[in-house]
C-alpha cells in the first residue's frame, strides 16, 4: 500500500472529528488496538458539516474557501462528497471520496468534477493524494476518516500533553519508503476523549517536520467531540486553517444515489444555480 | 609629518613596538572579513534602484541556482538517459545546500495529464518507475504536447535536457560546487555530456579563483616589487623596508575592514596587490632622496640624513598621497559596493602607508643604517641617461609639434570613446574561460534557452487581479512579445501554465491551444483560469506554483536571455516596458528583478558612477594642485598627463572593441590617484629650481633630469607590480592590471614629454627669472 495514502492519513480533520467520549479505550492499550479503536469510532454517519478554509502566506490571508462536506458509512464503505460553495468562480467543483471502512490500509478512491471547460468527472491518481487540497496545506489524504497505516508499521513512542490533555504519541512509517511523500508521520491521539490532536509530517532525512497539524479548539456537540479549528503549518511562514462553521451528526437522510459518481456534474450545476444539493431534514439546508 | 619623522628617528624602537602592536590588533579583526560572491552584493541594500526589485525577489523567493544540462547525440528520450535524468534529479535534491523540493527537470515538475479521464499531476518521470522504451516514448510525446521542449527543461531537438536546483542562501558556494560536481561524476556515463552553469556554480568558481589569486599573486607582486627596488637601489634594505611598510599598512587596513564587519568582493580581493604597488611609490621618492644624500656625504650620521632627505620630500609626498587618496575616494561616488569598499579602504591604506613612510621607514633605516652603493650601473643611473636623451629629442623636435600631436591624440581618443566605448559585464565573463562552468555556460546557451534570466513582476494593483480573463490575456501578450525577441531563448510565466493546464483538460496540443488563444479564436473564462490555478496550486511546492503570488495579484515572468549582456538586457527591458504600456490596463505596473536586473543595474550605476567619480577626481586633483602651485595654468599643465593617459586608454579600448567592466573600470581612479604624482614631483622640483639669473628653460631641464629617474623607477615598479594582475585567473582583474599598467606607463611618459613640452611652449624664449 502506498504510504502516500497513509501519509495524510492523519485523518486529521474532517475525519477525526467525531466520536463519543464514552468510546475511549482502556488506559494503555497496544498501538494496534489504539489505531483500530480510532478507525472504528462512530463518525456520526450520515452527517454533514460546513467548513471555512483559509490560506495564509506570511501572515496574510491569500484565499478563502467555503466547503460543504457530506458523508455516509454503509456496507463497509465511507463515501464523502465535498462540494465547493465559494469562491463563486470555483462554485460547483466537487470531489467524491470512497474509503474502505473494513480495510483502511487499502486507501481511497477520489474523483473530481471541474465545472468549466469539458465538464468531465476525472479520477485522481492515488499517487497524487498528498498534493494540496485546493492549493492549501491540507492534502486529499487528509480528507480520509481513518488512519490507513499497516499495524506493523506503527509504534507507540510515549505520551505527551496537548490542549491540556494526555496524548499518545504514535510513529507511523510507510511500507514503501521509495514512493512515500513522508518518511514518517507522528500522530498525537488524545486518550480521553479519543481524538487526534496533532500530527507531524517528516520528509526522509529531515528531523524537523515539513508539515505540522495542530488542533487548536475541540468541542463537544451533542455528546460528540469534534475539532473546531485546525491549523496546518509549513515552513516559510505558510499555513492553512480549517474552521468548523456548522455540523450535523447522524441527522441527515440522504437519497440512495446521493454519493453516486455520475451525479457530480448535476451537483455542480445545482450549486452554480444557487440550489441546494440535498435536503437534509425539514428546515435544515446545508 | 616632520614632527612624526623626527620622533621616529629619535625613538625607532618605540615606533617598531607601536607598529607591532597595531599589527597584532589588526590580526585579531581580520577573520571577521567576509567574502561576498553573489551579484546582489554589488549594489547596497536599500539602494533606490533596487528596492522594488528586492521586494519582488523576496516575494517570489528568488535564489541562486545550479543549472546542469545533459546532452546526448542520440537524444535524451531513451530509457537509459531518462533514467540518468531521474536519478540525478533525485540525488541533487539531497545535496546539502540545495533547497529540498526545488529541483526542476522533466523528472520532477508536475504536469497535468488526462488520460481516459484519469487526472495525474505527477512529473513525467515517476521516481519509482524504471523508464523503459514505452515510458521514453511517452515522455517524448508528452514533453512535446505540453510544449515543455521550449529550451528551458528540454531542447526542441530532444538532445539536451536541463536540471535546475535552487541553492540555500547561506550555503558555502565552493563546498556546494564540489558536492554537485561529485554527484554528477558518480552518474556520468559515456555518450552523455554534462554541462554546469548557474549563478551558484559561477560563484563557486569565482570564489575558488579569487582565493587562488590572492595566495599566488601577493607573493609574486612582492617579489616583483622587491626585484625592481633591488635593481633601483642595488641594496636590499630599501626593498625590505618598503615591503615592511606596505605589509603593515595592509595588515592595518585588513584589520579595519574586519573591525567594521565589511565584506570583500572578488574585485576587492586584488586590493592587496594594488596597495602593495601603490604603497611602494612614496617610498621610492623618499628612499631615492635619502640614498642620494647619503651618497653625497657618506660620513654624515644616518639620523641627520634621514631628517634632511625626508623633510625635503615631505610636501610633495603628502600632496601625492592626497591625490592618490582623492583618486580612491572618488570611487565612493559609485553606487557599487565593491568600488566603494575599494575606494574607502584604499584611501585609508594609502593614508596609513604615507604615515608609515614618515615613521616606520625612517625608524627601520635608523636601526639598519644601510650604506648606499655607488649609483653607477644602477637602474637610476640608466634612467638618468634615458631622460637626457629624451630632453635632447624634445629640443630637436619642435615642442609645438609635440603639443599638437598630443592634442590630436586626445581628440581622436575622445571621438573613439564617445562613439565606440562600450560598458559591459556579465557574471560568466568574470570567470576563468577554461573553467568547466564557463564552458558549460556556453554549451547551455547554445543548446538550450540560455542561463541568464531576467525576472519581471507584473502587479495588477488589486488582490486576485490575475484571475480576470483580460489581465491573463494581457499577460499572455507580454509573454508572446518577449518570446518573439531574437535575444530571448524562452519565456516562463503564469499564462503559459494556465494555458498548459487548460490544453491538457481539453485534450489538445499546448502549442495549438496557445496559438488559438493568441489569435483570439478562443479565450479563457474566469472559471477556467481559477480551475487551472487550483490544479497548479494542488501540486504543492512545484516551481510552476510560484509564478503567481498567493493573492493572484502579482505575476512573475521569467525571461531566458541568450548569452546575456547589457545591450540584450536593455532591449528585453525596453520591449517589456512597451508591451506592458500597450497591453495592460492602467494600474498595472512592471518591476524587473532577479540576476538579469541586478547585472543591468550594476552596469547602469557603473556608468553614472564612472562619470561622477572621474569628474570628482579631476576637479579635486586640480584644486589640490592649485593649492600647491597657486597657479591655474601650472595646475592644468600638471594634471594634463593623467587626463591624457586615461583618455588614451579609453580610446585604445574603444578602438579594439574591448568593453569596460565593473572591475576594469577602477583603473581610472587608480590612474588619476597615482598618475598625477609624477607631475607633482616634476613641477615641484621645477619651481624649486627657479632662481634669479636662471632661465625657466634651464630650470625645467634641471628638474626633469632630477625627478625623471625617480618617475621612471616609480613607474617601472608600479607597472611591474600591476602587471602581476595580468596573471590573475579572473579575467576582469587581468584587464584591470593591463589597463593600470598601460595608463601609468603612458602617464609617466606623458609627464616627462607633455609637461616639459607645455612649459616650453608656454615659455619658448627661455625668459630668465628676475
Amino acid at each position: 500500500m502506498s504510504f502516500k495514502i497513509f501519509a495524510g492519513a492523519v485523518a486529521v480533520l474532517l475525519c477525526s472529528i467525531t466520536f463519543h467520549a464514552a468510546e475511549a479505550p482502556p488506559a494503555a492499550p497496544g498501538v494496534a488496538e489504539m489505531v483500530r479503536a480510532y478507525n472504528a469510532r462512530n463518525i456520526g454517519s450520515p452527517g454533514w458539516r460546513r467548513i471555512f478554509l483559509e490560506l495564509k502566506n506570511r501572515g496574510v490571508v491569500t484565499r478563502t474557501f467555503t466547503i460543504l462536506h457530506l458523508w455516509r458509512q454503509k456496507e463497509g464503505e465511507i463515501r464523502s462528497l465535498v462540494l465547493l460553495e465559494k469562491p463563486v468562480n470555483l462554485q460547483g467543483t466537487n470531489y467524491l471520496l470512497v474509503e474502505n471502512a473494513l480495510q483502511p490500509e487499502k486507501g481511497m478512491s477520489l474523483s473530481l468534477f471541474l465545472p468549466a471547460g469539458k465538464r468531465r468527472v476525472l479520477t485522481i491518481k492515488p499517487s497524487r493524494f498528498d498534493e494540496g487540497l485546493l492549493g492549501s496545506d491540507f492534502s486529499y489524504s487528509d480528507l480520509q476518516w481513518m488512519i490507513p497505516v499497516p499495524e506493523r508499521n506503527l509504534r507507540l513512542i510515549g505520551t505527551s500533553r496537548m490542549l491540556g490533555r494526555t496524548v499518545w504519541v504514535i510513529d507511523g512509517r510507510p511500507a514503501d519508503q521509495e514512493s512515500a511523500s513522508w518518511s514518517r508521520v507522528r500522530y498525537y491521539i488524545a486518550r480521553d476523549p479519543l481524538i487526534l490532536l496533532g500530527a507531524d509530517y517528516h520528509r526522509a532525512g529531515e528531523e524537523k517536520p515539513a508539515k505540522r497539524l495542530r488542533i487548536e479548539v475541540i468541542k463537544q456537540i451533542n455528546g460528540t467531540w469534534t475539532p473546531v479549528r485546525m491549523l496546518m503549518s509549513l515552513a516559510r511562514n505558510r499555513s492553512s486553517t480549517l474552521e468548523l462553521k456548522e455540523v450535523g451528526f447522524g441527522t441527515a437522510r440522504y437519497a440512495e444515489d446521493l454519493f453516486n459518481l455520475d451525479n457530480l456534474p448535476a451537483y455542480g450545476d445545482r450549486l452554480r444555480a444557487g440550489q441546494p444539493v440535498v435536503e437534509l431534514a425539514p428546515g435544515v439546508r446545508p | 609629518m616632520i614632527r612624526l619623522l623626527k620622533f621616529s628617528v629619535r625613538h625607532p624602537w618605540w615606533v617598531l613596538a607601536i607598529t607591532l602592536a597595531m599589527v597584532a590588533a589588526a590580526a585579531v579583526c581580520v577573520p571577521r572579513i567576509q567574502l561576498r560572491l553573489d551579484a546582489r552584493s554589488l549594489i547596497p541594500q536599500g539602494h533606490p534602484s533596487m528596492v522594488e526589485g528586492d521586494r519582488a525577489a523576496e516575494r517570489f523567493e528568488v535564489r541562486d541556482v545550479v543549472v546542469i544540462a545533459l546532452s546526448a547525440d542520440q537524444g535524451m528520450y531513451t530509457p537509459g538517459n531518462l533514467g540518468l535524468l531521474g536519478d540525478l534529479s533525485a540525488e541533487l535534491g539531497t545535496v546539502d545546500g540545495i533547497v529540498p523540493g526545488s529541483i526542476a527537470s522533466l523528472a520532477t515538475i508536475p504536469r497535468l495529464s488526462v488520460v481516459e479521464d484519469v487526472v495525474d499531476l505527477q512529473p513525467l518521470l515517476d521516481g519509482a518507475e524504471e523508464p523503459g522504451p514505452e515510458v521514453a516514448r511517452r515522455v517524448r510525446l508528452e514533453t512535446e504536447a505540453l510544449g515543455l521542449d521550449d529550451g528551458i527543461l528540454a531542447s526542441p531537438d530532444g538532445r539536451t535536457v536541463a536540471i535546475y536546483a535552487e541553492v540555500e542562501p547561506e550555503a558555502d558556494r565552493a563546498a556546494l560546487g564540489e558536492r554537485v560536481r561529485s554527484v554528477v561524476a558518480r552518474y556520468q556515463r559515456g555518450g552523455v555530456a554534462v554541462h554546469f552553469s548557474g549563478t551558484a556554480m559561477a560563484q563557486a568558481v569565482l570564489g575558488e579563483s579569487a582565493a587562488r589569486d590572492l595566495v599566488r599573486l601577493v607573493p609574486f607582486v612582492l617579489a616583483v616589487v622587491f626585484t625592481v627596488l633591488m635593481l633601483a637601489f642595488r641594496h636590499p634594505v630599501p626593498a625590505l623596508v618598503s615591503m615592511a611598510e606596505v605589509g603593515v599598512s595592509l595588515a592595518c587596513t585588513a584589520g579595519l575592514l574586519g573591525l567594521f564587519g565589511r565584506s570583500v568582493f572578488v574585485t576587492t580581493l586584488v586590493l592587496p596587490v594594488i596597495l602593495i604597488v601603490i604603497g611602494v611609490t612614496d617610498d621610492v621618492y623618499a628612499l631615492s632622496r635619502f640614498f642620494d644624500e647619503a651618497r653625497k656625504d657618506p660620513g654624515r650620521p644616518v639620523r641627520e640624513v634621514l631628517v634632511s632627505s625626508f623633510s625635503a620630500i615631505a610636501r610633495p609626498v603628502t600632496l601625492t598621497a592626497a591625490t592618490t587618496i582623492t583618486g580612491f575616494l572618488s570611487l565612493g561616488f559609485t553606487a557599487l559596493e565593491p568600488q566603494r569598499i575599494l575606494g574607502f579602504y584604499g584611501a585609508v591604506s594609502v593614508a596609513l602607508s604615507t604615515l608609515m613612510t614618515f615613521s616606520l621607514v625612517p625608524a627601520l633605516l635608523v636601526l639598519l643604517d644601510p650604506k648606499p652603493k655607488p649609483a653607477q650601473g644602477s637602474l637610476t643611473e640608466r634612467a638618468e641617461g634615458l631622460i637626457v636623451r629624451l630632453l635632447d629629442g624634445l629640443q630637436r623636435i619642435s615642442p609645438r609639434r609635440v603639443a599638437l600631436g598630443a592634442a590630436a591624440t586626445v581628440l581622436v581618443c575622445l571621438a573613439l570613446t564617445a562613439l565606440r566605448l562600450r560598458i559591459e559585464d556579465n557574471w560568466i565573463g568574470n570567470l576563468p574561460p577554461s573553467s568547466s562552468t564557463v564552458q558549460g555556460d556556453r554549451a547551455i546557451n547554445r543548446l538550450l534557452a540560455g542561463t541568464n534570466t531576467l525576472d519581471l513582476m507584473i502587479d495588477s494593483g488589486k488582490p486576485q487581479g490575475f484571475l480576470e480573463p483580460g489581465a491573463v490575456a494581457a499577460l499572455g501578450a507580454l509573454e508572446d512579445a518577449l518570446a518573439a525577441s531574437p535575444d530571448v531563448g524562452a519565456v516562463q510565466g503564469a499564462f503559459g501554465d494556465i494555458a498548459r493546464v487548460n490544453a491538457s483538460l481539453s485534450g489538445v496540443d499546448y502549442r495549438e491551444f496557445r496559438e488559438a488563444l493568441r489569435r483570439r479564436e478562443r479565450s479563457l473564462s474566469h472559471a477556467e483560469i481559477e480551475q487551472a490555478l487550483l490544479l497548479i496550486a494542488s501540486s504543492g511546492d512545484a516551481p510552476a506554483a510560484e509564478r503567481l503570488d498567493p493573492e493572484a495579484r502579482r505575476a512573475r515572468v521569467t525571461v531566458f536571455v541568450r548569452s546575456a549582456n547589457y545591450s540584450r538586457m536593455s532591449s528585453v527591458l525596453d520591449l517589456a516596458g512597451d508591451t506592458v504600456r500597450r497591453q495592460l490596463q492602467p494600474g498595472f505596473s512592471l518591476t524587473p528583478f532577479g540576476d538579469g536586473w541586478i547585472g543591468h543595474q550594476s552596469i547602469r550605476l557603473l556608468v553614472i558612477g564612472q562619470i561622477v567619480s572621474i569628474g570628482f577626481a579631476v576637479v579635486a586633483n586640480l584644486l589640490l594642485l592649485l593649492v600647491l602651485f597657486r597657479s591655474l595654468s601650472t595646475a592644468l599643465v600638471a594634471i594634463a598627463p593623467t587626463v591624457f593617459s586615461i583618455l588614451f586608454v579609453f580610446g585604445v579600448l574603444a578602438a579594439l572593441g574591448v568593453p569596460l567592466g565593473t572591475a576594469s573600470s577602477m583603473f581610472a581612479a587608480i590612474a588619476l590617484g597615482i598618475g598625477v604624482d609624477y607631475s607633482i614631483h616634476l613641477v615641484a622640483s621645477f619651481r624649486a629650481k627657479l632662481a634669479p639669473g636662471r632661465s625657466r628653460r634651464e630650470s625645467l631641464m634641471a628638474a626633469t633630469r632630477e625627478t625623471g629617474p625617480a618617475i621612471l623607477t616609480s613607474a617601472l615598479a608600479i607597472v611591474a607590480g600591476f602587471s602581476v594582475l595580468t596573471m590573475s585567473e579572473v579575467p576582469p582583474n587581468r584587464l584591470l592590471g593591463l589597463l593600470v599598467c598601460l595608463s601609468l606607463a603612458v602617464c609617466a611618459a606623458a609627464t616627462l614629454i607633455l609637461v616639459t613640452t607645455l612649459f616650453l611652449v608656454r615659455d619658448p624664449g627661455g625668459e630668465r627669472e628676475g
